[in-house]
């Protein structure tokens, strides 16, 4: 069942972002907001971030979607581990930047981040936890082989769905990008004060 | 008690006699239910043992009735035989082609390589593997011009009979102008050699008979019967048919016999361990060896089970062998079905349930799963805890073992190893073996190696010794005659040997420790032959093993992922040489690592992050923990703000 909804959702994502792109464009000229764009350490961290996934779904999916179900295993394995590293501390760092900004409660004005965004963002927030939660807590001799059976299954499919919110949040920052800055100072949330960009706030 | 009272026939005072008359004149002439296809079993269908005091029939089915009184050996008493007195009740011709006697029949899958038989000879430094089975690796005895007679003669001794001797015995190519199967018989299965519950059942008296070729008197004297005078070998074949046919004087012991000739024979369905361990017993010897009195019995024995708890069967004696995907072990018979349970489509049933005889259910806690499909269980729980060098062994079957003899060593031929971590053929997982680099001078012709036997060798060696004396070239030192220790052969002697073999059958070749060595010039070797084909006589014989099976406490992992996870340890760096063998530099593979084909680079990152594993687990659960205060703290903010939503 993984691999069959491993092999439909993926596709459809990334097949719904293609015919949103094409097809239903989104006006940009009537989106402006004062909110303070996201630093460049953020930027990069979100990056990062990004790039850890990707080699975590590369190492991790392509068993499945080539093979079918079967357990990590030599290089492969090594490779996913060699990631994880990367991922933790971008997820931890990137969760810290843009929780404020992210929380539904924050006007627009004052968020770079739309609310499908925002959305998506404590997706994948909520489901890389999940995912990292189950592989520590494996790895602690604590639990027996039927519970990390159990384990590893919340795991993939924890894991599935970061992969899949985070190509569509992805999508949603380069689609809701504020319009330049003349500076780069922060404002606190909850306020509504109007910067001009000079730059863009995700590239 | 309850008004009733069982009937009892109602018969006249003469029918009592007349019946009497029936079954004395009956009994001894009937035809043994062996001879009888259509019979059906005689059985009692209870739990409970029954008692075999019974008549002992001759190989004619005639019941023995030994004369009582003070008598002298007598050539005309014949002894009992077993297909004859057990296969009255029981059908011996299914027995036959039972896992212990089916070894020669072709139609029977050999299934996983097992411990094969060894052609040993120290002169020679010959250590050939040879099975009927036709495992990777063995020679068929055919193959090797063993005749089922030469087979019986060698190797019969240590076996419960049946086999090439009796069932199978018309698998020779060519006929043995030696065999003297119509003078001392064939070599019948004694059931007793298993199933006899007596501790004065003798096994190794068994061995002493059948290595003096008095084969149909083995099962007689090794139950304690009667004694027999002389030896099947010292028997000639009849030189014409009118010649009558010898035979060695018997005498019986006929305290063991009744008023009425019959025997009681302690017979059990199950065999006690010790009948098994005749012939399956294996020690650690040499450098290194755990002293017996310091080595612990396999967990399951001392928990009170027999071999047969785990390897049973039915009349058909097709025994499981207990590994996964042996067709005659039931699912729930391997260690996974005892200890997990074995369902594959989720459809539950008790006896795939797991937990068979109060086998505990392992956690493996901390244990990632892909173990399971990368190790047998056997790799982390069974045999020898593995060590930088492995442990030299000894088996029954290679070195004679349960006979009793002063001139045992340690260093005998053949050289036997274990544990050998290494992918078993059957599904590739990781299992410990034992392996032997075979040993043996052989004619090469068109990419084939056929072995010769020491005895033709060793002619021609020992012309070659005094050859080398003559002329005063170097010759190794002789072994002496109670050193089990090979005579080692300069590359000169070598040379000379494989000059003297060579015929038209091919060119004289000397595979040993994974080489296949040729002469090379009048006096040197070279192991340089370019014929991919010969890869396959370099190859070491390994056959996995499953016993003493160690306890939890003491499996592999029980230190921590490091037990195997580490370049240098046993697991990845363990050699495969034998510390009895001068010659193990020169092995072309030295460690398991390499034996398994491992990525060696592969394995330095995987020691290498299993170094770093305690900071990263330290790391790890600090991010996750820091992370996951994070996101409560944002849950809950989410939460609180819902429900002043739906309050107000």
């Amino acid at each position: 069942m993984f691999r069959a909804l491993t092999l439909i959702s993926l596709p459809l994502v990334i097949a719904a972002i293609v015919i949103h792109a094409v097809i239903i464009r989104p006006r940009r000229a009537a989106e402006t907001t004062a909110a303070p764009c996201p630093r460049r350490w953020e930027i990069a961290a979100y990056l990062l971030l990004l790039v850890g996934i990707l080699m975590l779904a590369l190492t991790g999916l392509s068993g499945v979607i080539l093979h079918g179900p079967a357990s990590l295993a030599g290089w492969k394995l090594w490779l996913h581990f060699a990631s994880a590293p990367l991922f933790i501390i971008m997820l931890l760092l990137v969760v810290i930047a843009w929780g404020e900004r992210s929380r539904f409660d924050t006007p627009a004005d004052a968020t770079p981040f739309s609310t499908g965004s925002r959305i998506l963002f404590w997706l994948v927030a909520f489901c890389g936890f999940a995912a990292l939660l189950t592989i520590v807590l494996s790895m602690a001799p604590i639990f027996s082989s039927d519970a990390q059976h159990t384990l590893y299954a919340i795991h993939r499919y924890a894991a599935l769905f970061t992969v899949l919110a985070v190509i569509a949040h992805a999508y949603t920052l380069l689609l809701h990008r504020p319009p330049a800055r003349e500076s780069t100072h922060t404002t606190p949330a909850h306020t509504t004060t109007t910067v001009t960009h000079s730059e863009p706030a995700v590239r | 008690m309850f008004g009733f009272r069982p009937r009892l026939p109602q018969y006249s005072s003469v029918t009592p006699l007349l019946l009497l008359a029936v079954a004395v004149l009956a009994a001894p002439m009937t035809t043994p239910a062996a001879d009888d296809q259509t019979a059906k079993p005689l059985t009692t269908g209870s739990k409970s043992r029954f008692t075999h005091r019974i008549n002992l029939y001759d190989e004619r089915g005639v019941a023995i009735n030994p004369p009582k009184g003070d008598t002298k050996p007598d050539p005309k008493l014949p002894p009992y035989s077993p297909a004859h007195t057990c296969g009255k009740c029981h059908d011996y011709k299914t027995i036959s082609h039972g896992w212990h006697f089916n070894a020669a029949d072709p139609t029977v899958p050999p299934g996983r390589p097992g411990e094969p038989w060894i052609i040993s000879d120290k002169d020679t430094q010959t250590q050939l593997p040879v099975s009927a089975r036709g495992w990777a690796g063995v020679f068929k005895p055919q193959d090797l011009g063993i005749s089922s007679w030469s087979f019986a003669t060698t190797f019969g001794p240590h076996t419960p009979g049946g086999g090439l001797g009796d069932a199978y015995i018309d698998q020779d190519k060519v006929p043995d102008n030696d065999a003297k199967w119509d003078v001392v018989g064939h070599l019948e299965i004694d059931c007793l050699h298993c199933h006899s519950a007596n501790p004065s059942h003798d096994q190794a008296e068994w061995t002493r008979a059948v290595s003096l070729e008095s084969f149909q008197w083995a099962p007689t004297v090794a139950a304690g019967l009667g004694h027999i005078t002389g030896a099947g070998k010292s028997l000639e074949k009849p030189k014409s048919q009118d010649t009558p046919k010898p035979s060695l004087p018997l005498q019986y012991n006929t305290d063991r016999f009744d008023e009425t000739n019959k025997v009681f024979l302690d017979i059990t369905r199950e065999p006690n361990p010790d009948r098994c361990y005749y012939c399956h017993t294996t020690r650690e010897v040499g450098p290194g060896a755990t002293p017996r009195w310091l080595a612990d019995q396999d967990v399951h024995l001392r928990a009170g089970f027999k071999c047969t708890d785990c390897h049973r069967t039915d009349i058909s004696h097709m025994d499981s062998r207990g590994y996964e995907g042996d067709k005659n072990t039931p699912a729930g018979l391997t260690c996974k079905g005892c200890h997990l349970g074995d369902t594959h489509d989720n459809t539950w049933s008790l006896a795939l349930s797991g937990g068979r005889l109060g086998a505990p259910r392992p956690l493996h806690k901390g244990l990632p799963p892909v173990h399971f499909q990368k190790l047998t269980c056997t790799a982390c729980h069974a045999g020898p805890w593995p060590q930088d060098n492995p442990k030299a062994i000894q088996a029954s079957l290679a070195h004679n073992l349960g006979l009793d003899s002063r001139d045992r060593s340690d260093d005998e031929y053949p050289h036997l190893i274990a544990p050998v971590l290494m992918h078993q053929s059957t599904d590739g997982r990781v299992a410990p073996h034992r392996l032997l680099w075979p040993s043996y001078w052989g004619r090469l012709k068109d990419g084939k190696i056929t072995p010769l036997a020491p005895g033709e060798v060793k002619p021609k060696l020992r012309a070659v010794k005094r050859k080398a004396a003559r002329s005063g070239s170097k010759t190794a030192p002789r072994s002496s005659p109670a050193s089990a220790a090979p005579a080692e052969l300069t590359d000169q002697e070598i040379a000379m040997l494989l000059a003297d073999l060579t015929s038209d059958a091919g060119e004289a070749v000397f595979v040993r420790d994974g080489h296949v060595y040729r002469k090379q010039g009048e006096d040197k070797l070279t192991d340089k032959i370019d014929d991919s084909r010969l890869s396959a006589y370099t190859q070491p014989y390994a056959w996995p093993l499953a016993h003493d099976v160690r306890p939890a406490s003491q499996s592999l992992g029980i230190r921590g992922c490091i037990d195997c996870h580490l370049s240098q340890s046993p697991f990845n760096a363990g050699k495969l040489a034998s510390p009895f063998d001068a010659k193990a530099p020169t092995l072309p593979i030295q460690t398991m690592a390499q034996l398994r084909g491992d990525n060696a680079r592969m394995a330095g990152l995987w020691a290498w992050s299993y170094s770093q594993r305690s900071a990263f687990k330290t790391f790890a659960y600090t991010a996750t923990i820091i992370l996951g205060f994070i996101l409560l703290r944002y849950a809950l903010i989410a939460v609180g703000g819902v429900l002043r939503r739906i309050s107000a």
